[in-house]
């Protein structure tokens, strides 16, 4: 399986997410915001960071880069599996990929700890913990979403509507969450809660 | 892009803010320090972002269009924000 | 020449020059020559430190050897221009002393911040805290670099003074180490923001005291671009890593003017600048201005020739402005062109060999002499006492600080912090961990600059040794006030002295550092701040020791015991709760801190360890309770080691600072105290770690009520 990582002018967790999707056995290779077909790749990880500095608005300018446009043909070719980590899933709001939008949290200030949530992935539930790291992470969204809501916060860090912390799109081919998987993997500190979100991907993708 | 010689170039304002049903949370910490002043209670309090800029077009009618496009999907996010142009007209 | 050089450094100037200085040149000198850049006070008192075993101590950053990796650490003072604007002063203090580390071609990798504000008690100090806390987040999170330690110390003496101490850590294989001389014919190019009128004169304003009012203060004050800043570490990393680069060197205090003329200083060369070439951000901008702006974001590279199409490839791939501004060539002069005249031509070695002042001889003042002498008579009772320092400023959690920062960025960061003394990082390409930590100690300094520094060092080198970690080497940054006061003098003097034979004893080199004078307002001076940032060793195969407690464990002191007669001069509990400051500060035991780094570590590979934590501010009861609330556990034991005490005994004993001591835990009493009794080492039984209050020596205490102070007070000050 071949996982794109995607890295804007001012991303910054792209090591650790390409680490991370190497130990769950992708090969992977980072792409720019200029690339203009994906159609090599199972799976576009946009990873987290500032991409342009977050400037305007979290997310805002990577959407006018022609990744993103490649994004939507990859999307219409139903062609694999998208995932926005942090700024990954800001960018996925702000390009429309994915339902509502992420607005500065409750406490105005940025907030880096390890937080409990609630994993709810085709039936199952489960508890587990994860780091979040973000100032605009609040999530909003008019009219239901419930049903496609697969994360949610037990402590809510930052005021997202219905504790929403990961969601995926109707037809679960492309996710988003604030919180950071690849943070919660290689290190017992930080534990290795953040391989469920992998195995959800590769399993998603096994799934055809 | 091309510019023709007959552009003529506009001045534009733009304010963008969260829309109503979105929860301001800067702005309700301003209205909170307000009242914690003693200076006034429940003052409604709303932050946004001013915005100005240059554009170029034929006549107004085009830069409005221009300017709207720019603010809809460039400045704001339509899901949480809202735009209000303050201003625009022709720079001499 | 303008009135902040005083006029027989200008004296000094004509007579070396042997000429007058024209207006631009007037400028130069004004900057170079200030205390920021030049170190006038500092110079001749810094090279007494202990150098050896450092890493390129006179470059950018010095640092240590590992393998074959340097690992370089600086820390630098922003504490002026926090003052004035507390959140671009934080901003672009982070920002400097990251481009410090980027010059030598080594990719910083962490932060560190060591800070000191008043009491969060009034509106204008939580205004102060809350902008520096946030221009460290914004900026540092942005960049990525993680924030991974640091120390927060509240003190009346920093109203309107606050000191914002920022370190920077950074990796580099050895074979890729760039320096800043530059050689003879080279192309010199400026890489980042244009240059524009922010900051200009900064450093001549980091050498005086703050004015009255500070709204007249705020022009020089530098304006931080994160994501500019992160364009312009990777696309420097880019650039050091091609053939034909030479070196480099960060635009700083006195920007594009120090950068480049101490690199032709070093390299022995000339150089001459053609400020035509020089990118702006606005016109009309005068060509003193063009030398001495303090734009943030840009970086000078000494390149050949055939190099230069490369780096302008790289600078447009990250979409940074870049200009080819001069060259170098034989000679010894520092040359300003313009429009092909010469402005100014002037011997490096004027330029950058400013006039030093002797600080010595110095003398103990009758004011130390009688603060040293006092006897602490007060005393409260116990109950009280420990309801007060449980919520004290400076024992509770500095959780409100650095979960504003991101210590996870990057996929080093090893530890949370608070978890243990020190943040740790994993470094995979030399199979090691490696720790950092900042420590100060204002009130010993006060009483004793000697003792006070070299304890400051100990407090760093304990909590890496309580870590596990072997301690390397060490940056420092010493804040004081005006070096014209003789009190500054002789505190500054004796403190580098103390710092000296500390560090000579403990066989651990400083590798870079920084001053920061005049820290004084109207008639105020702030302690004499002694601030330590220490790196330490961990092969990867052995585990961080951790300082938190669990249920069940036994709790034992080891070190140096307090007794009645032990100095406790300086000790947090006497100003806070007594508001005294006065007394002996205590003596370390250099030997006895030897054995004991052998004790901890033999300990743990013995697996009987189970956590250590130093014991510092508060003593053996601030020590504990801090640990217990982190942990979240209760305690039951004893504490007070003498018959008969009395309140003002029991107070000391229990919160009374005295120096090589740590608390240790176990789950393994009989293989402890037998490895104690066979090694000779000094140790107490405290305790056992059960239930869910701390009860010592009659007196007893709910957990949950102080926790809930330790976790919240700060947050409830911050943000009423």
């Amino acid at each position: 399986m071949k996982a794109a990582v995607v890295v804007f002018l001012g991303t910054n967790c792209q090591v650790e997410t390409k680490a991370a999707l190497e130990a769950y056995g992708f090969e992977t290779k980072y792409v720019d915001s200029n690339t203009k077909n994906l159609d090599e790749f199972d799976c576009i990880f946009l990873s987290g960071g500032f991409s342009y500095g977050d400037y305007l608005r979290s997310g805002r300018i990577a959407k006018f880069t022609p990744l993103v446009e490649s994004l939507y043909s990859y999307v219409e070719k139903q062609r694999g599996v998208i995932a926005g980590i942090c700024n990954g899933f800001q960018i996925l709001c702000e390009a429309h990929l994915l339902p509502g939008a992420l607005i500065e949290n409750d406490c105005l200030k940025f907030v880096c700890k390890n937080t409990p949530l609630e994993l709810d992935f085709n039936g199952t539930k489960k508890k587990i913990n994860l780091p979040v790291a973000h100032r605009e992470g609040k999530y909003f969204y008019r009219g239901d979403v419930s049903e496609f809501v697969f994360l949610r916060y037990l402590k809510n860090p930052n005021g997202s509507k219905d504790n929403i912390a990961g969601l995926y799109d109707n037809k679960k081919r492309i996710m988003g969450l604030m919180p950071h998987p690849e943070r919660a993997f290689f290190n017992e500190n930080f534990g290795f809660d953040g391989r469920e979100i992998f195995k959800i991907i590769k399993d998603e993708l096994k799934r055809g | 892009m091309i510019i023709l010689k007959s552009m003529k170039n506009y001045a534009a304002k733009v304010i963008v803010s969260l829309r109503d049903d979105v929860k301001d949370t800067q702005g309700l910490s301003v209205d909170k320090m307000l009242k914690r002043l003693n200076i006034e209670e429940n003052a409604n309090f709303r932050t946004g972002k001013f915005y100005s800029f240059k554009i170029s077009a034929q006549n107004l009618d085009s830069a409005k269009e221009k300017l709207n496009f720019i603010c809809s999907e460039i400045l704001s996010n339509k899901v949480v924000e809202k735009y209000e142009i303050i201003d625009l007209k022709e720079l001499k | 020449m303008s009135s902040s050089v005083d006029e027989n450094l200008k004296k000094e100037i004509e007579k070396r020059l042997k000429r007058t200085p024209n207006e631009l040149e007037n400028h130069l000198f004004e900057a170079l020559w200030s205390e920021h850049c030049g170190y006038l006070h500092s110079k001749k008192q810094l090279k007494k430190l202990n150098f050896k075993g450092s890493l390129l101590p006179d470059e950018n950053s010095g640092g240590v050897k590992i393998g074959n990796h340097g690992v370089f650490f600086k820390v630098e003072s922003h504490n002026h221009p926090c003052a004035i604007e507390p959140y671009q002063g934080a901003a672009t203090g982070i920002g400097g002393i990251i481009r410090d580390i980027l010059a030598l071609n080594a990719r910083p990798v962490a932060l560190l911040n060591s800070l000191k504000f008043a009491y969060p008690d009034t509106k204008e100090t939580k205004h102060i805290i809350n902008g520096v806390t946030k221009g460290i987040s914004d900026y540092g999170n942005s960049c990525g670099i993680s924030d991974i330690a640091g120390e927060v110390i509240f003190d009346e003496c920093y109203k309107d003074l606050p000191l914002v101490n920022v370190m920077a850590a950074g990796l580099a294989p050895l074979d890729k180490v760039k320096l800043s001389a530059f050689r003879e014919d080279l192309e010199v190019v400026l890489l980042g923001s244009a240059t524009g009128l922010d900051g200009v004169g900064g450093a001549a304003f980091a050498s005086k005291k703050l004015a009255k009012n500070k709204n007249e203060e705020k022009i020089h004050v530098q304006i931080g671009d994160p994501f500019v800043k992160k364009l312009l570490i990777e696309a420097t990393l880019e650039i050091l890593d091609l053939d034909g680069v030479v070196s480099c060197q960060d635009c700083g205090a006195a920007g594009l003017l120090s950068s480049t003329s101490e690199m032709a200083y070093k390299g022995k060369c000339s150089f001459e600048l053609e400020l035509d070439k020089v990118h702006l951000a606005q016109k009309n901008i005068e060509p003193w201005q063009i030398m001495l702006s303090e734009t943030q974001e840009r970086m000078v590279f000494a390149l050949k020739k055939e190099a230069l199409p490369e780096v302008f490839k790289i600078a447009q791939k990250y979409e940074l402005e870049a200009s080819c501004i001069g060259r170098t060539f034989k000679g010894s002069n520092y040359i300003i062109k313009k429009d092909s005249k010469i402005l100014s031509s002037t011997p490096l070695d004027v330029l950058c060999n400013p006039y030093c002042y002797d600080l010595e001889p110095v003398f103990e003042s009758d004011e130390i002499k009688y603060l040293k002498d006092k006897k602490c008579e007060l005393f409260m009772d116990i109950e009280t006492a420990v309801e007060k320092m449980a919520s004290s400023y400076n024992l509770v959690s500095r959780k409100w600080f650095y979960e504003q920062w991101d210590y996870l960025v990057g996929g080093r960061s090893y530890v949370a912090p608070e978890s243990t003394g020190v943040g740790v990082l994993k470094f995979e390409e030399e199979n090691c961990f490696v720790a950092f930590c900042m420590d100060t100690n204002p009130l010993m300094c006060a009483l004793d600059p000697y003792l006070g520094s070299q304890n400051t060092l100990l407090e760093s080198y304990r909590n890496l040794v309580s870590s596990g970690f072997e301690p390397l080497g060490f940056t420092n940054c010493l804040n004081f006030a005006s070096p014209k006061g003789d009190d500054t003098k002789y505190s500054f003097v004796k403190s580098i002295e103390g710092l000296r034979d500390c560090s000579l004893k403990l066989n651990t080199p400083v590798v870079s550092g920084n001053v920061s004078f005049y820290n004084e307002a109207k008639d105020k001076k702030i302690y004499p701040s002694v601030t330590v940032g220490m790196c330490g060793f961990l092969d990867i195969n052995k585990p961080v020791i951790k300082s938190g407690f669990a249920m069940q464990d036994e709790i034992y002191l080891i070190g140096k015991m307090i007794n009645k007669n032990s100095n406790v001069g300086g000790s947090l509990y006497q100003k806070e709760l007594l508001d005294f400051l006065g007394g002996s500060v205590d003596e370390p035991d250099f030997e006895l801190e030897d054995i004991l780094k052998k004790t901890i570590f033999s300990l743990r590979d013995k697996k009987i360890l189970k956590s250590a934590v130093d014991v510092s501010k508060g003593g053996i009861l601030g020590t504990l309770f801090r640990v217990l609330c982190a942990s979240n556990i209760g305690f039951v034991g004893k504490l007070i080691n003498e018959e008969n005490a009395d309140d003002k005994l029991k107070l000391k004993l229990l919160f009374g600072e005295i120096q090589t001591r740590y608390i240790i835990s176990t789950q393994n009493k009989k293989e402890l105290e037998s490895y104690f009794v066979e090694n000779n080492i000094p140790y107490l039984y405290l305790g056992k770690c059960i239930g869910d209050k701390i009860k010592f020596d009659g007196y007893e205490f709910e957990l949950a009520k102080l926790r809930e102070k330790y976790l919240n007070l700060l947050q409830n000050a911050l943000e009423d």
